[in-house]
């Protein structure tokens, strides 16, 4: 599925021309939406290696993200994993919105994201970590955390800036699940840069101004009444991004927990690819 | 400081904290910024404003006096903010070297 799926988008890239210079991130977000009309199309597969004899999983996120218009775009996560030799599942979807609050760029620039999410109890995609997610979570096998629905709304605070090529972002998470259980905080943080800043003249794929580095940092903040970091997982994870000049995308990060809360890794992937101007 | 005080600040400080202007790059090559900027523009700017500049049905043509009278500086500016109502995007995710290098080529275009 991944091979396939990759495969396809890179064949997408090699049909055109496409605006894309991505972040190395896969957790935090920034301020840079999709351009008004462009539709991006994502594979993000995760490799969990978790601990207390949970076994190994690969979840994958199909992704569609479109620029609704200059400060407003809109993204559809269609999620499933597998877990060991158990069959795959697909484990549910979100939709999530970003505004960007301010219209002109400033030293930081504030972006409201609000997201509602269907998903199971056996969604291993961990695209956040909130309240006090730990890797005892992923105990449970897929075959029961499928019976068990997860419809959360989640909104985040994003603040990001960028200064001298370098951009900085932190996103602070809230999330409801709207069976009744208490609102979870989470954090998310990054900051990266492109290898080169300028461009070169001529036409490249494998020169520094294509490549991007960084590392980000993401955990659970606690839950209301109990705000705190005991009890709660975190990670850091270094990123890499290869923007291709026709639009395709490539991202590696390995995440590592950073304390006994945490799973040990989790290795993300993701391959991408823009279409400018989709319905226009 | 409580949350809300701390918001309050943020929002005080991300609007009366603008960007610092940008400051023109230590000169290099012409021809090679305009070249690097003509990459550029085929790359990022060219789906909505045509291969050659010359506009399309979303945005106006970037030979037009009106664009090349625009100030070097202005221009830099007017990527990195966008018109975000108006559809032009925000292009602050390149860095500023880039957005120079943008400027050069499409002053470039006033000889064409």
């Amino acid at each position: 599925m991944l091979v396939r799926g990759s495969i396809l988008l890179v064949l997408l890239g090699a049909a055109g021309l496409a605006s894309a210079q991505e972040t190395p991130y896969f957790i935090t977000y920034t301020h840079h939406m999709e351009e008004p009309g462009s539709l991006e199309i994502a594979l993000n597969p995760v490799v969990g290696i978790p601990k207390g004899g949970a076994r190994r999983f690969t979840a994958s996120s199909l992704e569609l993200e479109y620029g609704v218009n200059g400060w407003w775009t809109s993204e559809l996560y269609l999620d499933s994993q597998k877990t060991g030799p158990d069959r795959a599942l697909f484990t549910g979807w979100r939709f999530e919105n970003r505004f960007r609050l301010l219209m002109k760029e400033h030293a930081v620039n504030p972006v409201l994201y609000v997201e509602y999410e269907d998903i199971t109890g056996a969604d291993r995609m961990l695209k956040e970590v909130v309240g006090f997610d730990t890797f005892e979570d992923l105990l449970q096998p897929p075959d029961e955390g499928r019976h068990e629905k997860k419809r959360e709304v989640e909104t985040k605070l994003i603040l990001s800036s960028n200064r001298k090529g370098w951009n900085v972002a932190g996103n602070l998470i809230a999330e409801k699940n709207l069976n009744g259980s208490p609102i979870e905080f989470g954090y998310a943080a990054a900051v990266s840069r492109p290898l080169a800043l300028a461009a070169s003249p001529d036409p490249c794929s494998l020169c520094p101004e294509n490549f991007s580095v960084g590392v980000e940092m993401y955990g659970g903040l606690g839950e209301r009444r109990q705000v705190k970091l005991a009890g709660t997982s975190h990670y850091i994870a270094p990123a890499i991004a290869w923007n291709l000049p026709n639009g395709v995308t490539f991202k590696f990060s390995p995440s590592f927990g950073g304390n006994s809360n945490s799973n040990r890794a989790l290795v993300r992937f993701g391959v991408s690819y823009e279409i400018p101007q989709f319905f226009r | 400081m409580n949350f809300h005080k701390a918001l309050l600040l943020f929002f005080i400080c991300a609007n009366g904290c603008a960007v610092a202007p940008p400051s023109q790059p230590a000169p290099r090559e012409a021809s090679s910024e305009i070249r690097a900027g003509g990459k550029l523009f085929a790359q990022h700017c060219a789906s909505c404003h045509g291969i050659d500049a010359t506009g399309g049905k979303r945005a106006p043509s970037l030979h037009a006096p009106a664009v090349q009278a625009i100030p070097d500086v202005a221009l830099v500016q007017f990527l990195t903010d966008g018109d975000l109502a108006k559809g032009m995007p925000s292009w602050s995710r390149l860095p500023e070297e880039r957005r120079w290098q943008l400027v050069s080529y499409l002053k470039s275009l006033r000889a064409l």
